[in-house]
């Protein structure tokens, strides 16, 4: 009954209008190299406050869900992704376009997008109240030991050296410490600024890492062009209902990873795709077409990246655990709104849970039917000149951070973490782990201290709680193979010098 | 994974921040007070973190140094191209918020003149994109003020 009524309340003018909105600002940003969902999600938050709060959440998760299919669209036609998440989606989309297919080329991508929605959508509505009960057990421990995996899995699987995603995980943690501790209401590392009593608040952090430091970066590379492919008025963007029987295996696996991957805590759309393109090229009968224009490496990638999506939101919704780190503020968002993700968020705030359900699923569909009403006229709007548009983004940003407490020590605080993520991804330390570990700071310590309050010091509970030990033994496994993989690949690395010397 | 660094002198820079980053948390950790109702208190968090910050730094910076001594690294093209429009991109904003903030200017204004400069900066002075930034600008702070204190309710500098 529930779900009947939250989609009956989710198609209402209101809520509909608003998943609208998000969806199609999502897909314009999205579809803008440089602009991403988490950019676009980040300013429209303060804008927020004044909403109801499932009204806010379902713009931002439109936001979301279109950003992660717009992508495509640039993607295919000048072979930059508009978002981190389209990545595998160049290799087969542009070659496509390039042989004179691009109207192929997205309406595989627009559809394995929906396709990929729905199947993770129905996952998240099959598995959140089930994993919420469970998440009842949960005592400190187990929470500890969760928030450690999500950690150290994102720093593990960020692409680069874990080491460095270790470090921005550190940083993270470390930047949420300064001001007034809710375990004990203890000041801390504020060195004698009233300022920083309140710490570094949520927004302009994440502003400044996800918004601030893109634009930094996108303003030093505003000469760097792709090759646009421009689209014949004859070219078809719907999908042929052909086409997609030969793919729908492909789609309910790549889905199922997406998914699966997305419900991993911390791990992000582009790792999706990734996975879900290579398991793709391994059970292809013709593996080494992909990269050249191949069907099955564009449905692969798209239905995986928006999978995880819906993936993603199921640790969000069920244990406050950011399922990806752009999820991280969604949950900043529905902080703000005053409601708590976690497993009592369905009987808090059940209403609000099954509408933000039922409208991720609908979201997809809109976008399916914007991508594929518009995409010609998208594909126009992705080479615009971005002189105009950095300027005005960081104005918003600016705004952005001043307007919830009218603090232009906020809008300083923004600068700095946008100067700080920019250093940081020029010297390829992830920010993803850094966003994570800012996000779950708060909780990961004031679990371990009442853990240890429980254990009188003691750290046993990790190895002798069932749910704790099955987390502490995944962290540690994640980590020992982390390590091997990049002692392997250096092993690698000296044995290919000396065949080449 | 990768096993070897590929911005080895940025990451020797990056480390020796992060160290004196993680030291001045430790000095700031010395002021807060031990803990008196559990075992772990509010210092033990940001301490344990800093000294792993600081293995971490040492641990990427002896690699970087390894790389750096045995192959020519491929960032000596340049870690910023253009490191005057990088400057431009980070001093501008910082001049916009100090100038409302000293209260030198109005939110309407700094807000015109910003986006105007910053525009024509990135279009290289192009005066075809000048022109059009100027409309942009004016648009986006007279609207943007009337937007965000009448709609918003927002108390802007005046």
């Amino acid at each position: 009954m529930e779900i009947l009524n939250a989609f009956q309340h989710v198609l209402s003018p209101y809520p509909l209008m608003w998943i609208i909105i998000g969806v199609a600002g999502g897909i314009f940003v999205g579809a803008i190299p440089g602009l991403g969902g988490g950019m676009l999600m980040a300013l429209t938050v303060p804008l927020t406050f004044s909403m109801d709060s499932t009204n806010a959440v379902l713009l931002l998760m439109g936001m979301h869900v279109g950003s992660v299919s717009g992508g495509l669209i640039s993607a295919t036609l000048l072979k930059m992704p508009g978002t981190p998440s389209a990545m595998m989606t160049t290799f087969d989309g542009y070659p496509l376009a390039q042989k004179g297919q691009p109207g192929k080329a997205l309406s595989l991508g627009i559809g394995a997008s929906l396709f990929g929605g729905v199947v993770s959508g129905i996952f998240l509505i099959a598995l959140a109240p089930p994993l919420s009960h469970l998440a009842h057990k949960f005592g400190p421990w187990e929470y500890f030991t969760m928030v450690l995996m999500a950690v150290v899995l994102i720093a593990s699987i960020s692409q680069g050296s874990m080491l460095k995603g270790l470090m921005a995980a550190l940083l993270g943690l470390l930047a949420a410490m300064p001001g007034l501790n809710e375990s004990d209401g203890q000041l801390r590392l504020t060195y004698g600024f009233e300022s920083m009593d309140d710490g570094f608040n949520l927004l302009p952090v994440l502003l400044g890492i996800f918004v601030m430091s893109q634009i930094i970066k996108d303003a030093l590379e505003i000469n760097k062009k792709g090759i646009s492919i421009s689209m014949a008025k004859t070219d078809r963007i719907f999908p042929k209902f052909r086409e997609w029987k030969q793919h729908i295996f492909n789609i309910l696996r790549s889905s199922c990873i997406g998914t699966w991957v997305g419900i991993l805590p911390g791990i992000g759309a582009s790792i999706s795709s990734m996975v879900a393109y290579g398991i793709a090229k391994t059970f292809s009968k013709k593996p080494e077409k992909f990269g050249t224009g191949h069907d099955e490496g564009i449905v692969a990638a798209e239905s995986a990246n928006n999978a995880n999506a819906g993936g993603a939101l199921i640790p969000l919704i069920t244990i406050g655990i950011p399922g990806a780190p752009v999820d991280a503020i969604l949950l900043g968002a529905m902080i703000m709104h005053q409601i708590q993700p976690g497993p009592l968020l369905f009987q808090t705030n059940g209403d609000l849970v099954w509408s933000l359900m039922t409208g991720y699923i609908i979201a997809n569909i809109v976008m399916f039917l914007i991508m594929i009403f518009s995409a010609r006229g998208l594909a126009k709007v992705i080479n615009i000149n971005r002189a105009y548009l950095i300027p005005i983004v960081f104005a918003f940003c600016l705004i952005g951070a001043y307007a919830p407490s009218n603090r232009m020590f906020d809008v300083w605080v923004v600068i700095g973490f946008g100067v700080l993520g920019f250093i940081l991804d020029r010297s390829k330390f992830p920010l993803g782990p850094f966003v994570i570990g800012y996000v779950l700071a708060g909780i990961m310590e004031s679990e371990l201290r009442s853990g240890l309050q429980m254990s009188e010091g003691s750290f046993v509970p990790m190895i002798t709680r069932p749910i704790a030990a099955s987390f502490t033994i995944v962290s540690v496994a994640f980590l020992i193979y982390s390590v091997y993989q990049e002692w392997s690949s250096r092993k690698r690395g000296i044995m290919d010098d000396a065949t080449a010397g | 994974m990768a096993s070897k660094s590929r911005t080895p002198r940025l990451d020797l820079a990056v480390c020796g921040g992060l160290i004196a980053l993680a030291v001045f948390i430790l000095m700031g950790v010395k002021d807060i007070p031990p803990p008196f109702f559990d075992p772990v208190g509010s210092a033990a968090f940001p301490k344990y973190a800093a000294y792993l910050m600081i293995a971490f730094a040492i641990a990427i910076a002896t690699r970087a140094y390894r790389t750096l001594n045995t192959e020519k690294p491929k960032e000596a093209q340049g870690f910023i191209s253009e490191p005057l429009l990088a400057l431009s991109v980070v001093l501008i904003p910082c001049l916009y918020i100090a100038s409302m903030q000293i209260g030198l200017l109005s939110y309407r204004i700094a807000t015109v003149i910003f986006i105007f400069l910053l525009s024509s900066i990135l279009a290289r002075l192009e005066k075809r994109v000048m022109f059009s930034s100027a409309i942009i600008a004016l648009v986006f702070g007279f609207g943007g003020q009337y937007l965000f204190t009448e709609v918003f309710y927002m108390d802007l500098p005046q």
